[in-house]
C-alpha cells in the first residue's frame, strides 16, 4: 500500500535537503514506492549536475582525476616520511618534505578561470590541462639541526605527519569511491 | 612509483636497528674480555649507518624538484672498533696483568650500551609504526570503488 503521506513529506524534504532525504529513503525501505520516488529525485539531481559538467566541457571523470593526483602525492609523501623515520639514526641526514597542495589548488583555480577543462576548446584547438603540470615537489630541509651530529629528524613531527597522511589517504579513497558510485548510479538510471 | 616502496624503506631500517642491537649485545657480552683472537683486549664495536639512495646523484634529483624520489631507506655500511683508550685497572691477581699489576679491560661502558640499546629499540618501534601505516593505506586502496 502506498503511504502517500510519507511520499509527500519525503518530497518536501528532497527539495530542502537532498542528502538528508536519501537517508530517509534507506530507513523506510519497505515502502517500495517511496523508495523509488526518492531515488528518482536523487537521480535527477545527479544527472543534472553531470549533464551540466559535460555541457561545460567537463569530463565525468574530472573529479576522479583531481583525486588521483592527490592520491599519488599522498603516497609519495608516505614514502618520504618513511624514509625520514628510517634515517632517524643516520648522522648528518637532513629530512625531506613534499609540497603539492599549493600547486593543485593553483591548477584548479586556473581551470575555473579558463571556464572549461576540456582538452579541446571551442575553436577545436587542444589546450593543455593545468592538472598535468601538477608534479609533487620533494624538498630537503637543510637549514635546521636537531642533534649535534647534524641530523634534523624530529620523530614526533614525523610520526604525527605519518598519522595525518594516512587519514588524508583514507579520506581520498573514500571520496573517489563515492565519485564512482555517482557515475554508476547515472549509468543504472537511478536504480540500485 | 612502487606502492610497496614504503615497506622496503622501513624494512631496511628494521635490519639496521636489529644489527645495532646485535652489536650492542656483543659489546655487553664482551665487557670483560681481555683476550681476543689477535691477543688484545676486546674493543667496543660501533655500527656506521648511512642513508641509502639508489642513485648516486640523489641531491641532483632533488634540486630539480622532480617527483622521482630515489631514497630507499638506510643501510649499515661498516662495523668499526671504537678507538677510545682501553680501561687500565689495577688487579695484580689477574692472569693478564702486566708487570706493574695493571690489566687492560675493554673500553665498553655497560651503561652507555644499555642507553644505545633503548635508542635502537625505540627506533625499531617507530619503523614498525611506519610499516603499519603503509599497510593500512594499502588495505584502504583496495576499497576503491567497492
Amino acid at each position: 500500500m502506498i503511504n502517500w503521506f510519507t511520499v509527500l513529506v519525503s518530497m518536501l524534504f528532497s527539495v530542502a535537503l537532498p542528502h538528508f532525504f536519501v537517508k530517509i529513503c534507506v530507513t523506510s525501505r519497505n515502502f517500495n514506492v517511496t523508495c523509488r520516488i526518492v531515488i528518482m529525485v536523487k537521480y535527477r539531481i545527479n544527472v543534472g549536475r553531470i549533464l551540466k559538467d559535460i555541457k561545460g566541457g567537463m569530463s565525468v571523470f574530472r573529479n576522479i582525476k583531481v583525486l588521483e593526483k592527490a592520491l599519488d602525492a599522498t603516497l609519495l609523501k608516505n614514502h618520504v616520511i618513511t624514509h625520514n623515520i628510517a634515517n632517524i639514526d643516520t648522522p648528518g641526514y637532513k629530512r625531506y618534505t613534499v609540497s603539492f597542495e599549493e600547486q593543485l589548488e593553483e591548477a584548479i583555480k586556473k581551470e575555473k578561470s579558463n571556464g572549461q577543462a576540456s582538452s579541446i576548446n571551442r575553436a577545436g584547438h587542444k589546450i593543455s590541462d593545468p592538472l598535468d603540470d601538477v608534479i609533487p615537489k620533494v624538498l630537503q630541509v637543510r637549514t635546521t639541526k636537531m642533534r649535534p651530529d647534524g641530523n634534523n629528524v624530529d620523530i614526533d613531527v614525523e610520526m604525527s605527519e605519518l598519522a595525518k597522511n594516512v587519514i588524508v589517504y583514507n579520506a581520498l579513497v573514500q571520496k573517489i569511491s563515492k565519485e564512482f558510485e555517482k557515475i554508476k548510479m547515472v549509468i543504472q538510471e537511478g536504480r540500485r | 612509483m612502487n606502492f610497496f616502496k614504503a615497506f622496503d624503506i622501513s624494512a631496511s631500517a628494521l635490519t639496521v636497528q636489529r644489527l645495532r642491537m646485535d652489536v650492542i649485545a656483543q659489546n655487553i657480552a664482551n665487557a670483560y674480555t681481555t683476550r681476543t683472537e689477535n691477543g688484545h683486549p676486546y674493543r667496543r664495536r660501533l655500527v656506521i649507518v648511512q642513508e641509502d639512495s639508489q642513485d648516486k646523484k640523489f641531491s641532483q634529483y632533488l634540486s630539480e624538484s622532480s617527483a622521482k624520489f630515489v631514497g630507499s631507506g638506510t643501510k649499515a655500511v661498516r662495523i668499526i672498533e671504537d678507538p677510545s683508550p682501553l680501561k687500565r685497572v689495577y688487579d695484580p691477581s689477574h692472569p693478564d696483568a702486566d708487570g706493574d699489576g695493571y690489566v687492560l679491560l675493554p673500553n665498553v661502558d655497560t651503561d652507555k650500551e644499555m642507553v644505545d640499546l633503548i635508542s635502537a629499540t625505540r627506533s625499531y618501534e617507530a619503523n614498525i609504526a611506519a610499516i603499519n601505516a603503509a599497510k593500512s593505506m594499502a588495505m584502504k586502496a583496495l576499497e576503491i570503488s567497492r
